[in-house]
């Protein structure tokens, strides 16, 4: 019985170490400072769980810039380039990102420009198994726009933000993102 | 999509989520009548802070202050001001007062001069007055 129960002891300690490291905590306190780390850290900044204090956007550290927000219409496939260039991985929602790597998921949604602009907008996956996000420099919440906690982004009330694009794996040591800030 | 302009007092209006957001720069007499009113509507009345923005819609502005100015003037180094509260001060440090003085119509007044009347249209910002 000590040696099963020493092995269940590890492996549970072994589990609860990946998690702390791998997945992020909702902890909004540490974005919401109303101020540099809250106005210069987006949604994809906190989806990414990186705070690079420059408005990161996808592919901007790889030379990709995305549309214009008021005279373009972006598209998944274009945010996606971005995202795959940064080094997200593009993951299947149900089955998530799996504990091979050290990764954490996130989502992707669009605003499509319906003759006013278009935008783009990321929900990450925390490690209690809800999800939240961060709207550009507002404070990061984990609620939907109807004030719910988000328990899947594809059901979530998203506004505007109709488009469901898919989800992505987040390897943070294996993505470099940057905005122009 | 302009870049952060160190030397001025800015002001950057919150509307989008992936893409960066306007930043106003405001000239001279603009930016001390901005700070006169920071200034009428600082520490007078105390006030809950504004509730949760949704996404898709304007979520107020962010005035950023170069420390020299800020220094010299007793100012924060930043603010922002959102559904008539004003918030200074980071984190758990965070004083919310009453926009007395009307600094986000101010502000959003602004916003209408330098061309961006139509996008606060789109994020809920009907017509600013």
């Amino acid at each position: 019985m000590g040696i099963v129960s020493d092995f269940i002891s590890k492996l549970i300690k072994a589990a609860a170490e990946w998690v702390d490291r791998c997945l992020p905590k909702y902890e909004p306190g540490v974005w919401n400072d109303n101020d540099g780390i809250q106005w210069y850290n987006n949604c994809y900044n906190y989806g990414c769980d990186i705070q690079t204090n420059s408005y990161a956007q996808p592919g901007y550290a790889h030379g990709i810039t995305l549309p214009d927000p008021y005279t373009g219409n972006g598209t998944c496939s274009d945010v996606t380039g971005g995202a795959g260039a940064d080094g997200l991985v593009v993951a299947n929602c149900d089955q998530g990102c799996g504990c091979d790597e050290c990764h954490h998921q996130v989502a992707l949604v669009i605003k499509p420009n319906t003759g006013s602009y278009w935008d783009y907008h990321w929900y990450r996956k925390d490690r209690d198994g809800k999800w939240s996000h961060k709207m550009g420099g507002s404070p990061a919440t984990n609620l939907d726009n109807s004030f719910n906690v988000i328990a899947d982004p594809r059901t979530a009330d998203r506004g505007s933000y109709t488009i469901f694009c898919g989800c992505f794996c987040v390897n943070k040591t294996k993505v470099t993102i940057d905005g122009p800030y | 999509m302009m870049e952060k302009k160190k030397e001025m007092i800015t002001a950057i209006i919150g509307a989008f989520s992936g893409h960066p957001n306007p930043v106003l720069p405001l000239d001279a007499e603009t930016a001390e009548k901005l700070v006169d009113l920071f200034k009428t509507a600082r520490g007078k009345e105390v006030s809950p802070p504004p509730s949760a923005p949704r996404l898709g819609y304007y979520y107020g502005f962010f005035v950023e202050i170069p420390q020299e100015l800020a220094k010299r003037l007793d100012l924060p180094l930043g603010f922002t001001v959102y559904q008539g509260v004003i918030t200074e001060g980071k984190g758990r440090e965070q004083r919310h007062w009453r926009d007395i003085a009307h600094v986000e119509q101010f502000l959003l007044d602004q916003a209408q001069k330098q061309g961006h009347e139509e996008l606060l249209k789109m994020v809920g910002i009907e017509k600013p007055k």
